[in-house]
Formats: C-alpha cells, structure tokens, sequence
C-alpha cells in the first residue's frame, strides 16, 4: 500500500514531507546541542572512528559551525580523533586526544569492527558501547571526569537529510563552516622541501578498485610525474587500520612515509606532507578532499563514476569554491592519461 | 427453326425468347420482392421493438441501481466526514503522544545534566521492567549526561544494589524502610487509584513518602528525582505498538553484568541449574503448566542438581509453583527475605549452569549475567513486545541464550515432555 500512495503522491509533495521531516530532525539535533552548551561542562567532540572524507567535508566544519552558532567556548571543548589528526582541530580546540593514545590498534580495530557489525555501516550514526567505552578513557586521560559528549551521531542525523536528496546542497553549506587548515610544519626527518614535490596516495576503493587496468595506470601516472617531479608516496599499507588496501608503489624517484608513521600520527604527518606539497595526486575518495583545505592543487583519480555517491563531489565543490581553493578536479583515469596529470603538476589546466 | 440457322439467330431469338418469359413474371417478381421486403421490415421492428424494450428495462434497472446507489450514498454522506474527524483525532493524538514523549526526555535529561545529585526510583513495580527498561533506561541516561555516581541514590526493594551499582553508589531498600506488609497494602492502593496497572505512570503517594524517607536518612535533600514514570511515559507508545523497537533501543544501553559476590552460597552444589517457576500472566496457575513445570524439573533433577528460586513471599500478585519434592532438588526460601530475595536469586543465577523460569521477572536478566536460559510461557499476548526487544538486546551484547518454549504445545500434541525425554535418552540395548 505504502508503495502505491508514494508512486502516486506528486514529486512536490514528497519534497516537501522530507523537508519537513529534515526541519524536525534540524530542531532536534538544534535542542541538543543547546542542552550540550548551556550545561556549562567540558565537551568532548567525538570519538571520531569513520572515515577520513566524512571528518573532512562535514564532520569538522560541522563542529566549527556549532561553535559559530551557539557562541560555544574552545576552552570546553575536547576532541576526540584517531591518527593524529589534531591539526584538522586546531581553529576548534587546542585540546586534543588521540585514540591511539587511549588504545591498542588491535583493540580498536576490533571494537570498531564489532561497532560496523552492530551498525551494520561505517558511519556511526548511533552512540555504541564502545564509542562510550573510548569516551571514558578520553575522559580520564583529559582529566574531565564531567565532561559531555557531542557525537557524530548528531553530524550523521543532520546531514542524513541532505544524503536521502530531502535537502538541497545548501542545507550543508547552512550547517558547516568550512576553512583552510592550518599546517603542521613538515618533519625534519623526512628531508622533504616545502613545494618542490607531489604527493601521492592511490588505494583501493570502490571507485577505484586496484585491479590490473588500476595499477597499472597508478604506476604510469607515478612514474611519468616522477621523470618531472621528485613523488612523495603516502602508502601507509603497514598500519591496516582501515578497509583501504593502498598500492605498494615501486616506482624510482619516489620516497615514502615508512618507518616515519605510525598508527597514531599518520594523518598528522600525512596532513603536512600535503599540505606542503607542490600538488596532490590520488584516489577520489575522502582523503582526496585533504589537498583542497591544505591548499594545494589536487587532482582525484577514480576508474567507475557509478561506485561513488556524487552528492559529496559537489559538496566538495562548494567547499572548494567558499575556500576558495586551488584546483580540485575529479577525474575518471579512462580520460585522464599519465601526460595530462603530470602537465597538471606541471601548473597547467586540467580542462 | 433448325440446324442450319446461323448461330447468332438462334441466338438472339433465344435472348426474344427469355425476356419475354421473364417479363411475363414481373408481376409475381414484384409481389416477391415486396414479400421479402415486409418480411425484412418486421423482423427488424421485431427486433427494435424488442431491444427497445430491453433497453428500457435496463434503463429502468440503471434509473433504480441509480437511485438506491445516491440514497444509500446519501446515506453515508456523513462517513467521509466521520472517517476525516476518526482520523484527524488519531493524528492530533499522535503528535500529541509524539510531543509529551519530546517533553519527558528532554525534562529527564535537563534533570540529569542539572549537577544536582540525582535519585533514581523509587522501583516498586514490577521485576522484569526494571531489568529489561528501567536499568538499561538508567544506563543510557547516564551515558549522555555523565553524571557522578557517588552523587546518585537509587531506591528500589529486595536487595539489588548490585544492579545499580555502576549508575548509583547509593541504595536505599525500601524493606529496610518499609514493612512488607505495609509495602504490599500500599501497592494494592497505588495500583487501585491507578486503574488496577502495576506500572508507575505516575507519582503516587507511596511513591512521594519513599522518596521523602530516602531524602530524610541519606541526605540527598536537594536531590531531583528520575522517577520511573519518566521511563514508563517514553516507552508506552512502543509498548502500545505505536513505536518501533529502534526508539527503545536508541533510548537504553545494556552491559553484561560482573556481580560481586555477596551472599554464602557455599550450601549450594557447584553445579546446577537454576529454576524459578512461578505463576503470572505468561504462565497461568493451571494443572496442565504445574503438570509439564513437575516434569520439567523432575527431568532437569536426573540429570543434574536444581536450585529452586522459591521466594514463599507474598509480596506481590505472584506465587511460586508448588513443584513435587525430589532428590538433588534444592530450595532456597528460608534464606530469602523480603530485603535480600532479588539479590540473592541474581547471585544464584550468575552462578547457575543454566536458568529455566516463568518468560518474565529475572528471566530477562539471566541471559545477561551470561546463563544459558529457557523462557517457559503457555500465554504470549502480553511478551510480544518484549520479547522482540529483549532477544535483540540479547544479540547485541553477546548474552547468554535465550529459548523459549510454549508449554501449550505439549498438549495440543497430546505429548508428555517424559515421553520425548525417554525416546530421546533411551538405554541402548546391547
């Protein structure tokens, strides 16, 4: 029955019930965070245990857009991430807790696995034990045995809305505020100068499967901008801490991160190697969106445009638009040859 | 007129000869054309005539089918209308239900972020929603409002501080407070002024003179208090079917639960089954349940030690089976009092092999405290709701199993529970 009425109900009308329902669930997410701020207690913003493209393109601005619309201290707020990211924070709070710090990358990886099982998804659109379970020793560890938690949960069911095409593109940008990041200075160890290298991250994802096609083409792309450009691979393949399989790069001319990261400080020194770099090359996905808000020209890869959802593309867009970042271009590698990417690093147009 | 005539004379005298014939015969052709004519024309003003007529009894069938379709919808001119008024009723209803469900979390939540020290209770409705709702209720406010238990009372009966002990590191037992006489009179009272339901809906005025006694002897004078009718008011519209399980879900928190032991139960064999059979709506006092419960046990007592959770207190409207006595059978009220009877039964089943009991009361915590359990009921209408939620809680923190067994259908197959037991553990014959 309820089939037949929503075939037969006019499109107007099926907008205008998921506006409304996107309103109430606005109110609700409103309410709460209210009831957070006025309580006057620390606020931990976390734990963050998704994937690096959500923290990025929603997650952060969103905290930045709580803190812009209820006028919410910095002093209170602690936040709650995993990998080092601690400089994605830093126009939020200076108080930051590394998961990796809280615990072991056995156990997290099978608290989260255990998390995806009861969720039956990544996102963490319900508060479980364990992310209760990693606030409490975030409690402990930040000495605020008081303090109150802002879950991404909240995040999830406010952007939900956009995602299920109930709200328009502008209902994101209504509820982020979005900014550069600022830089963490490039450790000295790695021996790499500020701009006079390309970053580059391929792993495997749903749009970009690493078959035989993929790999070959990521090291045609690898090997071509490196006969212009010193390469800096971001493979962190020894760490497994997420489903992403990355491709061993054996390409010359090409220096990696190994030895130098280690499960709770890859995305920090991923974060400067990025953002210091002349351009980014990698796979479209989350950790695509880093090169835009470091500021540095990035060019994302992806094999089958049907695999991804192209509601985050444009909110990538706009965000690249409002921060009025260098270029971002999304590109299938099928009319993206190796010479156009590396005339790209090159400074040229990717048009 | 011979052969010999040329062919087109012969011809043509032939040609003389048959129009002269036939023009002889005009007069019958005439007569015959205009017979066939009228013979046309009445068939068809027979069959016009004839159809007209059909028509207009139809006609006449269509103007009456007509006239009774506008008066009988004349009739029920007004339904349209009464189904609109039903309707809007039911939606005003439900955003109303919607909104008090809004106004009673967001109230419990004001109170538990308040930083006022907070009492919980008093707990003097019925076991089973206090293991399956209420406590994990607790659990889940205490997640999102981060609240001290050094700072927090609980008030509930029987001797279960160990339930509440990582939310409150306060109990109040209300039999220390309270006669169990007085307790049970006072209950029959509250639930007479509130239409004969054992569910806290509301604040009584034993409830008020509960928490009165526990401000008075511990100090929590300024405490808010988190009643049950908070937790009771959020949930009924699931209970009602109006809510789905999730909202439930997303609204409690279940944890395994680790007791400390507190009781001496070296009288106790190491191994054994725990029984609790008692009557209640799921298991009606029936000779027929009493029958299959004796069985039951006498089967479990052959195989292995049983523990009996007979309490043989008259508390509430539940009494204990009075099962037939057997060897490796063990009973355990006369330890039992009033003041320590949950408690001391939650120890045993933590310690129990397995748990078989009455589908309800501390059925629901066994599977928690990581016992195997089998939930016996002959009457399910009133489990539906919470046995969805319970078995989806159960699979959510890797709890103990949970069977359940409809005694019914031992007598509806005209089978002895005996009879299976032996077929299945029959003596081999060598």
């Amino acid at each position: 029955m309820i089939p037949v009425v929503r075939r037969l109900l006019p499109q107007f009308v099926k907008r205008g019930a998921g506006r409304c329902r996107a309103e109430i669930t606005r109110a609700l997410v409103i309410t709460e965070i209210r009831r957070l701020v006025q309580s006057g207690r620390p606020i931990i913003v976390g734990p963050w245990l998704g994937e690096v493209g959500f923290e990025l393109l929603y997650w952060v601005p969103f905290l930045r857009w709580v803190i812009s619309s209820t006028g919410l201290n910095s002093s209170r707020i602690v936040a709650l991430s995993r990998g080092g990211s601690a400089s994605w924070y830093q126009d939020i709070t200076t108080r930051y807790i590394d998961i990796f710090d809280l615990l072991t990358v056995e156990k997290f990886r099978i608290g989260n696995a255990k998390r995806h099982m009861k969720l039956g998804e990544q996102k963490q659109v319900l508060n479980t034990l364990f992310d209760e379970e990693v606030v409490s020793s975030a409690r402990t560890k930040a000495e605020v045995p008081d303090a109150l938690t802002l879950h991404p949960s909240l995040m999830y069911r406010l952007m939900q809305s956009y995602w299920w095409v109930h709200a328009p593109l502008a209902w994101v940008t209504r509820h982020t505020v979005y900014k550069k990041f600022q830089l963490p200075p490039l450790p000295k160890e790695l021996g790499l100068v500020p701009g006079e290298y390309v970053a580059v991250k391929f792993y495997a994802n749903d749009c970009f499967s690493m078959g035989t096609t993929e790999q070959r083409y990521s090291f045609a792309v690898i090997n071509e901008v490196s006969s212009v450009c010193p390469v800096v691979s971001l493979t962190t393949d020894d760490l497994s801490i997420d489903d992403h399989q990355s491709v061993e790069q054996r390409c010359q001319n090409v220096t990696t991160l190994a030895g130098h990261v280690t499960a709770s400080n890859n995305l920090g020194i991923q974060t400067a190697v990025v953002g210091n770099a002349k351009a980014f090359i990698g796979t479209y996905g989350g950790f695509s969106y880093l090169g835009p808000l470091c500021g540095v020209p990035t060019i994302a890869l992806y094999e089958d445009a049907s695999r991804f959802d192209d509601s985050h593309l444009r909110v990538a867009r706009a965000m690249v638009e409002k921060i009025q970042a260098p270029a971002f271009y999304a590109r299938s590698m099928r009319t993206t040859s190796p010479t156009v990417v590396t005339s790209f690093v090159q400074g040229n147009k990717c048009d | 007129m011979t052969s010999r005539e040329p062919i087109f004379i012969r011809k043509t005298r032939s040609a003389v000869h048959l129009i002269t014939y036939k023009g002889g015969r005009r007069f019958v052709r005439f007569f015959n054309l205009a017979r066939k004519r009228v013979r046309n024309y009445s068939k068809l003003i027979h069959r016009t005539v004839r159809l007209l007529v059909k028509k207009i009894k139809r006609t006449r069938i269509a103007i009456f089918n007509i006239v009774r379709y506008v008066f009988r919808r004349l009739l029920r001119f007004h339904k349209p209308f009464v189904r609109f008024h039903k309707r809007r009723a039911r939606f005003r209803e439900r955003v109303s239900a919607l909104r008090f469900e809004q106004k009673v979390e967001r109230d419990v939540l004001t109170r538990g972020l308040s930083g006022r020290p907070i009492i919980l209770g008093p707990w003097i409705s019925e076991v089973g929603f206090e293991v399956l709702y209420w406590l994990p209720f607790l659990y889940w406010l205490k997640a999102k409002c981060n609240w001290d238990p050094m700072h927090v009372l609980a008030i509930s009966r029987g001797g279960v501080a160990s339930w509440y002990r990582e939310i409150a590191n306060n109990y109040i037992e209300i039999f220390e407070q309270v006669e169990p006489n007085v307790f049970a009179d006072r209950s029959i009272k509250r639930r007479a002024e509130n239409d004969g339901s054992h569910k806290q809906l509301a604040f009584s005025d034993f409830d008020n003179h509960l928490i009165d006694l526990a401000r008075k002897c511990s100090g929590f004078s300024d405490a808010v208090v988190v009643h049950p009718s908070d937790m009771y008011q959020l949930f009924r519209q699931y209970w009602l079917g109006h809510r789905d399980v999730s909202y439930v879900q997303e609204r409690t928190r279940f944890t395994e639960k680790h007791l400390i032991g507190n009781f001496d139960l070296s009288v106790l064999p190491k191994d054994y089954v725990a029984v609790k059979a008692y009557t209640a709506t799921s298991l009606p006092d029936s000779q027929a349940n009493l029958k299959i419960l004796n069985e039951i046990v006498s089967l479990l007592s052959e195989r292995s030690n049983v523990v009996m959770l007979d309490t043989g207190l008259m508390i509430d409207d539940h009494k204990d089976y009075q099962l037939n006595k057997r060897p490796n059978v063990f009973n355990l009220s006369r330890v039992m009092t009033p003041a320590n009877n949950l408690g001391l039964q939650t120890e045993v089943i933590s310690n129990a092999r397995a748990f078989v009991g009455t589908c309800g009361s501390l059925t629901w915590i066994a599977p928690m405290l990581e016992v195997d359990t089998v939930a016996l009921f002959s009457d399910a209408s009133f489990l539906r709701t919470h046995l969805l939620f319970a078995r989806q809680a159960y699979l959510e923190m890797d709890a103990g199993s949970f069977a359940t067994v409809d005694v019914t259908a031992f007598d509806t197959l005209d089978l002895s529970l005996g009879d299976i037991m032996s077929r299945i553990y029959r003596p081999r014959v060598s």
